[in-house]
């Protein structure tokens, strides 16, 4: 067993130099990410994608980044430009992302995480995709349901809860969690409300137009708009004082009163494998897309003491994460 | 014969050559075969101890080793079975919480705590539920959807109610969650009268954990599948969400038939087989009863067998390592060997071709050294012994000569006397034979000369005349003259027949111990009167050194008188001889007489400066009638009687040294004790033959 490391690592050696360039001309991994260059929670992400591509042994791997933000032109721009520079791999982050890239390349291998392909039909079922695309499910539909139940029994005086989403997010059927969204809205006996946010410049009077209502609550859905402007919605719905549930977790911690939702960090290094595995010569068509396992339900105390309001044991109880 | 042989002979010398070295070659060939073979036997020993070492060595560590690899494999199989087990009983120990007998008893608010703190504790369970003792839902907690409180829903007929109260815990069959994420329903029935059950729904995608944790080898793995196949489990989580079938891989096929025969023996719950992503694997497996699950172990069996391969090429670099030190020693100690081998063949060979000197030397201190001790005591022996024959043959040699020579004189002396008895009896015979008739020629003629004078006195007074008378006179002178000649040719003829009858004679005389000087003198006295009487104007100078120390000697007087007054006539012959010839005018006849003492013999040496013996003369001249003189001078038997006297008689010696119109030297030697030697010398030669 030795003696064959200390070949490998012999022929790696010699051939070392040749392989790195091989690699700059090969392996070139292209990245698509939904936030503003600069932004911290890109960086992070980026990095975690950087860090777990390196354990796997793809340390001298080119990887590029792409910095669409929120704004689906540039993301459309950008995909163009990333499939002309012909990478090995593409990574995309969440949904409106992997759609541009999916517009312009249906053969480069990409691996996304977030949407549903097999929603968007980008792949054809679950075990086996069957096109170039792959990756990790970050959401289900079915959380629509969940996020209505845990802001009812965060807020049991909302009589209202109103979905705020993005056109762009929405697939050929409509908002991806409307469904259940509505059926355990209506079972509990609230008013749903699909809030659709088509622009940045639409969030204010959105959002105000929300705060007007009465014992409303609001649930930010996940998404490329979401990611991009998260941080001006809590400000809008912390104005407004409006109790707010995000999907994305890390909303919660900068002013949100509450978040379910996965861990982004965890399911990016999973899709790193995924990369890897590409990378190392296996077809996207026969890994599977995988769905999430485990979602975080994290609470803002100081946010709810900011509006009032008092978390029942319960609750807390339920609580992965309490930010105090 | 010889000419068909010609050629032969012609193209036969370079045989010699081929046929010499010939044998050297064989001997070299044998050399080589001896270092050879020696090395041979050494290197094929040593390799069949090792082959015979390694294969056995080889059989029983492959056994081993494989023996070890499958019982590593089976342990291993059971611990990743134990340790699935592990997973699957810790759910069910999650779960436990919820089952206790007054759980039924506790606030629906208290149980949804208690549902929200087993979620939180067990990942795996994404969705769990509560139904009461009728069947009907009471309380649903989800990862994924809104909690359900008092749904009622009717489970009671389902297996997941009935056998959980049955067996106190059911495990669901397991199923694909859109078709991708393996799951699996555990109701586990609470205790007490009338029970609940809590059911749980289990991810089994987080076997993964379990699963990929546990290393087998390096290239090996462990994997687990329903009891219809389905992968359920793999350190590769894609095949599992793959919903792969592998109830068509060997191993699993033979596991599954084997459970449904409902064997269970451990002894073939192994299997070399082609794995899941090809190559020959060695499979061990294990069985988790409760679920009916089959736990799968594999291992590239290149890796299972590495310590059998590394055994083997251990072995192998072992043996070649052995063998070449086993040539190179073998080789070693050949050379080692032979070298003193070959020293003392050569030693031997040398010794073999004469070099009786050659000692070898050896210092190997083991036999061979011994050998060549022996070699050289060996040599040194035959050396010793070869040294000693050479002087004994010399010794013999030399003895031998001397008898020879010995023996040849006696024979000689033999044979001549033998020639001297029958030419003596011969003589004797004629002599006596003719001295008779001799003798009345001799007294006729005298008569006859007396009746002449007588008749010339009776004739006196007769007158004749003048003329008739001197004719009478001349008549009877002549008469007178001739009978003369005949008296003296007579006594001539007489005296040759005293000779032969003297020389037929052997032993005459007495022998006794004689003065010598006094017998030369009395001699050389004879002679010159002798001489003088015969011929009065013989004239020479007799020239005396006699040694007074040469004493006296046995001798026959008689006989040695004769030798000494021949060997002198002969010299005042020669001298008479010289001076007659009147070439040389101041020429002095000179006869000297020389006596001399050597011990045990004495030397008697009679010299005159004659005419000298010529060469062809000196050969011939002790024959007996070989004479130089004019016909009635010499009888031809004086030098052959002295010869016979001196050397047969007295055993003595004669020399003559001469210079021919110089001189003549004759030289005898006389033993003192001559008469009694000779007597035993022809005592010997007579008895020799």
């Amino acid at each position: 067993m030795r003696r064959r490391t200390l070949l490998a690592g012999l022929s790696v050696t010699l051939a070392g130099r040749s392989l790195a360039a091989l690699a700059d001309e090969r392996a070139h991994v292209a990245a698509l990410w939904p936030f503003v260059t600069d932004d911290p929670e890109g960086l992070a992400l980026a990095a975690t994608l950087r860090a777990t591509l390196r354990d796997h042994g793809k340390s001298d791997l080119r990887i590029t980044d792409y910095w669409g933000g929120g704004s689906p032109e540039r993301t459309d721009a950008l995909a163009a430009e990333l499939v002309a520079s012909a990478p090995k791999v593409i990574f995309t982050y969440l949904k409106q992302q992997l759609a541009a890239v999916c517009a312009v390349t249906r053969t480069i291998p990409v691996v996304s995480v977030g949407p549903d392909p097999v929603r968007s039909e980008y792949a054809a079922s679950l075990q086996r995709p069957g096109g170039n695309v792959t990756g990790f499910m970050l959401y289900e539909p079915s959380l629509g349901g969940k996020w209505v139940a845990a802001l009812k029994e965060a807020v049991p005086s909302i009589d209202r809860v109103a979905l705020v989403s993005n056109p762009n997010n929405e697939g050929r059927y409509g908002n991806f969690f409307a469904e259940p969204f509505l059926s355990t809205a209506t079972a509990l006996g609230l008013e749903p409300t699909i809030a659709t946010i088509k622009s940045e410049s639409e969030i204010e009077p959105v959002i105000t137009q929300l705060a007007r209502q009465e014992r409303v609550g609001v649930i930010v859905a996940p998404g490329t708009f979401g990611e991009a402007n998260g941080d001006r919605i809590v400000a809008f719905v912390t104005a407004h004082r409006l109790p707010t549930l995000f999907a994305i977790r890390r909303f919660a911690y900068r002013g949100g009163l509450m978040a379910y939702g996965p861990d982004t960090t965890d399911a990016i290094s999973r899709a790193t494998a995924y990369v890897d595995r590409i990378l190392n010569g296996e077809n996207p068509a026969i890994l599977p897309i995988q769905l999430p396992t485990r979602f975080d339900f994290i609470v803002n105390l100081e946010t709810a003491q900011a509006l009032g309001i008092t978390f029942s044991s319960a609750l807390l109880a339920q609580a992965d994460e309490i930010v105090e | 014969m010889s000419k068909p042989l010609a050629p032969a002979a012609v193209s036969n010398p370079p045989i010699p050559d081929v046929t010499q070295p010939a044998p050297k070659r064989s001997l070299r060939r044998f050399r080589l075969r001896l270092s050879g073979k020696f090395g041979v036997a050494f290197v094929g020993l040593v390799t069949l101890v090792l082959l015979i070492h390694g294969a056995v060595d080889l059989f029983l560590n492959f056994e081993d080793a494989k023996r070890t690899a499958i019982e590593v494999q089976r342990e291993k199989a059971r611990a990743a079975a134990e340790r699935v087990q592990a997973f699957l009983s810790e759910i069910e120990n999650q779960i436990g919480w919820t089952t206790r007998a007054e759980w039924r008893r506790v606030a629906p608010e208290q149980r949804r705590y208690d549902f929200i703190r087993l979620l939180r504790q067990a990942p795996a369970i994404t969705e769990v539920a509560y139904l009461d003792p009728s069947g009907r839902e009471q309380l649903r907690l989800s990862r994924l959807e809104p909690d359900a409180i008092g749904s009622g829903k009717d489970f009671s007929a389902t297996p997941l109610f009935t056998e959980a109260l049955k067996d106190k815990i059911w495990f669901g069959p397991v199923y694909f969650r859109r078709g991708s994420e393996p799951y699996m329903t555990i109701a586990v029935a609470h205790s007490g009268r009338d029970p609940g059950v809590t059911v749980a729904e289990v991810n089994l995608k987080l076997i993964w954990d379990v699963v990929s944790s546990i290393k087998i080898g390096e290239g090996g793995y462990a994997f687990v599948v329903t009891s219809n196949g389905h992968l359920i489990a793999h350190p590769d989580l894609s095949l599992v969400l793959r919903d792969t079938d592998l109830s068509n891989l060997p191993e699993v096929a033979i596991a599954l038939a084997s459970i449904e025969a409902g064997d269970k023996r451990q002894s073939d719950d192994y299997e070399i087989t082609t794995g899941i992503d090809g190559g020959s694997v060695l499979a061990a497996r294990a069985t988790i009863p409760r679920v009916d699950w089959i736990v799968f172990v594999q291992l590239p069996l290149r890796e299972a067998m590495q310590p059998l391969i590394e055994t083997v090429i251990q072995t192998v670099s072992l043996f070649f390592l052995s063998v070449l030190l086993a040539t190179v020693a073998g080789t070693y100690l050949a050379r080692r060997m032979v070298v003193p081998i070959r020293q003392l063949q050569d030693g031997a060979e040398r010794f073999g071709a004469g070099d009786l000197s050659e000692r070898i030397v050896i210092r190997t201190g083991d036999e061979i050294e011994t050998l060549a001790h022996r070699f050289n005591l060996m040599a040194s022996r035959v050396q010793e012994s070869y040294e000693t024959l050479e002087a004994k043959v010399e010794e013999r040699t030399r003895d031998l000569n001397k008898s020879l020579d010995d023996l040849q004189k006696a024979q000689s002396r033999l044979v001549q006397s033998e020639k001297l008895a029958s030419l003596g009896q011969l003589t004797a015979g004629i002599a006596h034979e003719i001295k008779n008739p001799l003798n009345f020629v001799n007294n006729f003629a005298s008569l006859s000369s007396d009746l002449v004078d007588e008749l010339q006195e009776v004739l006196q007074p007769a007158n004749l005349d003048p003329k008739s008378r001197a004719e009478v006179d001349e008549i009877a002178e002549l008469l007178k003259g001739n009978l003369g000649k005949v008296v003296q040719h007579g006594k001539r003829a007489d005296s040759i027949i005293k000779n032969m009858l003297l020389h037929s004679r052997s032993g005459s005389g007495e022998h006794r111990p004689v003065e010598i000087n006094a017998l030369v003198e009395e001699s050389l006295n004879l002679a010159y009167h002798g001489a003088r009487a015969a011929q009065p104007a013989f004239n020479v100078t007799l020239v005396r050194d006699l040694d007074p120390a040469a004493g006296s000697a046995d001798v026959y007087p008689q006989e040695l008188t004769r030798v000494l007054l021949n060997l002198m006539s002969n010299g005042f012959y020669a001298t008479e001889k010289r001076k007659a010839a009147g070439t040389e005018p101041g020429y002095e006849p000179t006869l000297s007489i020389t006596t001399r003492d050597h011990g045990d013999r004495v030397e008697i040496r009679v010299r005159d400066n004659g005419t000298g013996i010529p060469e062809s003369v000196k050969a011939k001249m002790f024959d007996p009638f070989f004479t130089t003189k004019p016909p009635g001078e010499g009888t031809g038997l004086g030098l052959s009687l002295s010869h016979d006297i001196l050397v047969k008689q007295h055993g003595g010696s004669i020399d003559v040294a001469t210079e021919p119109g110089q001189f003549t030297e004759f030289t005898i030697l006389l033993p003192r004790g001559a008469g009694t030697n000779a007597q035993t010398i022809v005592a010997q030669g007579q008895s020799a033959p």
